[in-house]
């Protein structure tokens, strides 16, 4: 009776924003498990433990899971019954390690009768339940001022969430505020002093309103926040990020911009010249990005950390499990995607951008023993005459489409695939760390999404659901697989020297290779870093250590002092870092309107979802009054079309929202942005190209990694 | 913004004859003037009972603090809080006496108007002379609300330092506990020779007997207290680095 009341309920009040025709209440965030390589995950999130990818996939104990309890006193102090539960719900899917009996529960809502009272209006408690594993959060107020009475509206959730509850604390406080306005405008109609015992069963309207703000808002809150995995920010200043940023533009700009199209340009000129600050000082402001690709955003989303902040500072944590030695089990997954991931000698020495003379037709040359390392030749050729349409050959055929093609199609080429994975080329892959650089190519067009098959195929793991690219996308990133094309017709003047050149010896190359990013592992949960070492060194230096003192004697004005000596702290203030990561991920397959940056699945919805979370918070501001800006922006991106546009909502005097949207990239053209915006393009891609012929010094290379993600020069 | 905005930290316990009680606070000073008020004068040591006072190590039991100046601010630790007197009994006795508190170590948060916003972590120490046989102590950070507005929520202190906070905690709690435990091993072979356990017995004695006795370290209230400073110093820290975070620097608009 309850449910179906739930679902026809039209609650007016509850409606956010008039009769428009949005959903009410949050979008329900729900955590798919996805596929992401390892040297992905150390790009993204600085570490690659499993059990911080694990939990989404696995082991979400609540899964929206709670259990809301509203009770009253009844002032009869010595009764057994002071305490009236009139409404006690279990969410279906609130499972607890052990049952908690409701006299528990109510001792803890409402705690001793022995109790002094203070007249708060209302006061909020969080108390953790260690022996059920649930964390207990109750609002407690009273009727009126008069009233001695109490009211509370208490919800066990697991303690999964205790990280974040006190960082959604004010929004699930104004939640919590909406519900004791509901209970008391009930009490307040029906003229009387207590809520009606059998109160659930009555199947008032309050009832389903109190619940539906837990079902719809605070629950999908809390787990929005807890449950996806926050970006790791390397520090600005260190070398093998810069590096590894370097590549990713390099390998963007070639493969994925080509050299006509000035996506990334654009697009970090805009964040530099305009939107980071707007993303640092206002917690509405979003970055989104649509895509059907989530290995294409993910690598976006690793370019565009250079603008995010703040970055971790301090040493980085290596992980134990060194380059020369990867689990057996991680091994081959990192070589069958990683193999691409490896670093900075991706390119081959005549890599260079080039542009035939039929656009970007696909070669019919035959590829030079030497450098080929996948050679499938029969198969190639099969596969070359396969996948290139007629339609392809009239003009516009490029090596993207190749791979999407590719791509679209990998359903079909299950025994093609499984004969590369154990081809004798991909086993010289697997030891490629140990050959020289040059033989490290991968120089077939397996792209990363079939890479994801070959790791599907071999390490039984899920790849993304997601439908195919259709040929009309140019998501297929053929990344570090250069383009037959490039050795087709290489145009020396357009030439950029390999980034690293080859190691002379063997000792060299390692030393190199310790250096690099995908050695990190930092020490860190789902949301937060976590520095035990310092807080262990600190303990031991406080605590264990005997302390030494001195006296100060007394005067007129203090008794005698101990003065206790302390080793001045300033050395550990200067390296501290922000435990609470700020809400960026990566991929999600779902939107999560509670986090700034984000890549997530175009679907048709998509931006309406976007659009109406913008709508929601503009609302929540305006039931704060602390919050002055009355305007929300998000930089919309889509990979599909390659279009970039600052969507920006604002209220006007009439409380009606105001959309404008203003075009940033459009069909492969800057759209109308200001003359100092077209000049921050412009030296954007200036500092982009010295940036990637520059290659050996690190100092220039620092200044000049710099010169693009801060305005030092301008 | 101003260091004696942080909050403050104090080691509560629950006596059997005087009910809850302050043992120790810690609050920080930005300068000399606001220390002096800190500093408590000479007063009567004689109301309080062993288990409620805080005891200082000789010959120095005579003192009134314990300070420790760190670069521009100052650490004061005493028994009571002479500027924040009443909100601290406020805040103890619901700690301990209004509300249903676990003491196995698990964080308990209240928030009000009056009280501010108090993170609880209690725990109980055995002792054969306690009521229960266990003696129970809560180590509280209480963060005084001010005006959401001005950018520095109370909870956005606490969840920008939850983990610190928790671990710090539950450090010194460990270390207490282990302490004691060590303690009451050696005692309790002698005793249990004597009495025979005190399994199912009734426990007259009910004597009071200093936090210090129990761990068998009399430095044990100078080791919190530079524990809580470090605590407060870092909350502080944070702080005034969130105002002035790094980011994209000078990502001005050209």
């Amino acid at each position: 009776m309850l449910g179906r009341l739930l679902r026809t309920s039209s609650l007016s009040e509850f409606v956010p924003f008039g009769s428009s025709n949005v959903t009410v209440g949050e979008e329900v965030f729900q955590n798919e498990p996805f596929y992401m390589t390892d040297d992905l995950k150390t790009l993204l999130y600085g570490t690659r433990d499993k059990a911080l990818f694990e939990r989404i996939a696995n082991d979400r104990l609540h899964n929206g899971g709670f259990r809301l309890i509203i009770s009253q006193e009844l002032g009869h102090v010595t009764s057994r019954n002071n305490y009236q539960v009139v409404l006690d719900h279990s969410s279906v899917n609130f499972h607890t390690g052990a049952h908690i009996p409701l006299n528990e529960l109510k001792d803890y809502i409402f705690g001793s009768s022995i109790r002094t009272i203070d007249y708060s209006a209302s006061s909020d408690k969080i108390k953790v339940v260690k022996s059920a594993n649930i964390v207990l959060f109750t609002r407690i107020f009273y009727l009126n001022e008069k009233s001695t009475l109490r009211i509370a509206i208490s919800c066990c959730v697991t303690d999964d969430v205790l990280p974040v509850l006190t960082e959604c604390w004010p929004h699930i406080s104004s939640f919590l505020d909406q519900c004791e306005n509901t209970l008391l405008k009930y009490l307040a109609k029906n003229d009387t002093q207590f809520l009606p015992h059998d109160w659930k069963a009555r199947n008032c309207i309050e009832v389903a309103a109190v619940l539906q703000t837990f079902q719809r808002k605070i629950i999908p809150l809390l787990s929005g926040y807890s449950d996806t995995p926050r970006l790791f920010l390397y520090p600005m200043d260190s070398i093998p990020y810069i590096k590894t940023w370097v590549k990713y533009v390099t390998n963007w700009i070639e493969l994925k911009d080509g050299p006509r199209v000035r996506f990334l340009p654009i697009l970090l000129a805009k964040l530099r010249y305009d939107f980071a600050s707007l993303l640092k000082e206002n917690s509405n402001t979003r970055i989104v990005i649509l895509t059907g690709n989530m290995n294409v955003a993910n690598r976006l989303i690793f370019i565009l950390t250079a603008f995010l902040g703040p970055h971790f500072r301090g040493t980085l944590h290596k992980s134990i499990n060194s380059q020369g030695c990867p689990s057996p089990a991680g091994r081959k997954m990192s070589n069958m995607s990683g193999a691409s991931d490896f670093p900075f000698e991706l390119k081959p020495s005549n890599s260079s951008i080039t542009e035939t003379n039929k656009g970007w037709e696909i070669p019919r040359i035959k590829r030079d023993p030497t450098f080929s390392v996948t050679s499938v030749s029969s198969d190639e050729t099969g596969v070359q005459t396969f996948i290139q349409p007629s339609s392809l050959k009239s003009g516009a055929s490029s090596v993207q489409y190749l791979s999407s093609s590719l791509n679209s199609a990998y359903g079909s080429y299950g025994s093609w695939f499984k004969k590369v994975a154990q081809s004798p080329s991909s086993r010289s892959n697997e030891s490629s760390h140990e050959v020289p650089p040059i033989l490290h190519r991968n120089s077939s067009s397996t792209s990363f999404h079939q890479q994801a098959v070959l790791g599907n195929i071999n390490g039984s793991q899920r790849v993304t659901p997601q439908p195919s690219p259709t040929i009309a996308e140019y998501e297929e990133y053929p990344w570090f697989s250069p383009s037959p094309i490039a050795r087709d017709q290489p145009r020396p003047e357009k030439r950029i020297p390999t980034p690293i050149s080859s190691y002379t010896t063997e000792k060299e190359r390692r030393t190199h290779l310790q250096s690099e990013i995908y050695d990190v592992d930092m020490k860190r949960t789902v949301n937060r870093l976590i520095d035990e070492d310092s807080l262990n060194d600190a303990f031991a230096d406080l605590v264990i250590d005997p302390p030494s003192y001195d006296t100060t004697v007394s005067n007129e004005k203090h008794g005698e002092i101990v003065e206790v000596n302390m080793a001045s702290p300033r050395k550990q203030r200067n390296n501290q870092n922000q435990e609470l990561l700020r809400r960026f991920t990566s991929y999600t397959p779902h939107y999560n309107q509670w986090f700034q940056l984000q890549a997530c699945q175009i679907t048709t919805e998509s931006e309406n979802k976007v659009i109406h979370s913008m709508k929601r918070d503009l609302t929540y501001a305006d039931q704060d009054p602390c919050k002055k800006d009355k305007s929300t922006s998000t930089l919309l991106i889509s990979l599909r079309s390659r279009e970039i546009k600052q969507v920006t909502i604002v209220r006007d005097t009439n409380n009606r929202f105001i959309q404008r949207t203003k075009k940033i990239l459009q069909n492969g053209k800057v759209g109308p942005v200001s003359r100092a915006m077209l000049s921050g393009i412009e030296t954007t891609d200036q500092h982009l190209k010295k940036l990637m012929e520059c290659n050996n010094d690190n100092e220039a290379l620092v200044s000049l990694f710099n010169d693009i993600v801060t305005c030092a020069s301008t | 913004m101003s260091v004696d905005d942080v909050g403050f930290l104090s080691l509560t316990h629950f006596c059997d004859k005087h009910g809850p009680k302050v043992l120790m606070v810690t609050q920080i000073a930005s300068d000399l003037d606001r220390c002096n008020e800190l500093l408590l004068p000479e007063y009567p040591k004689d109301s309080y009972c062993d288990s409620c006072l805080l005891r200082l190590p000789e010959p120095k039991s005579d003192a009134t603090s314990i300070r420790s100046s760190i670069d521009d601010f100052y650490s004061v630790s005493t028994q009571y809080s002479s500027i924040r007197y009443q909100l601290l009994s406020m805040i103890i006795k619901k700690t301990f006496s209004e509300e249903t508190m676990s003491y196995d170590g698990s964080p308990f948060m209240f928030c009000d108007e009056h009280r501010g916003l108090n993170l609880a972590v209690g725990f109980k120490l055995e002792d054969v002379h306690a009521r229960g046989n266990e003696r129970r102590y809560c180590l509280i950070l209480s963060l005084e609300k001010r005006n959401p507005c001005d950018g520095n929520d109370v909870f956005k202190t606490l969840s920008d330092n939850w983990q610190f906070i928790i671990e710090s905690l539950s450090k010194l709690i460990d270390h207490i506990k282990i302490q004691a435990r060590e303690q009451l091993n050696r005692r309790q072979t002698d005793f249990a020779q004597i009495m025979g356990g005190t399994y199912l017995r009734e426990n007259k004695q009910k004597l009071p007997v200093s936090l210090a006795d129990i761990v068998n370290d009399q430095l044990i209230f100078l080791r919190i207290h530079k524990w809580n400073t470090f605590i407060l110093t870092r909350l502080k820290a944070v702080q005034v680095e969130t105002v002035d975070s790094d980011g994209p620097k000078g990502a001005v608009k050209p």
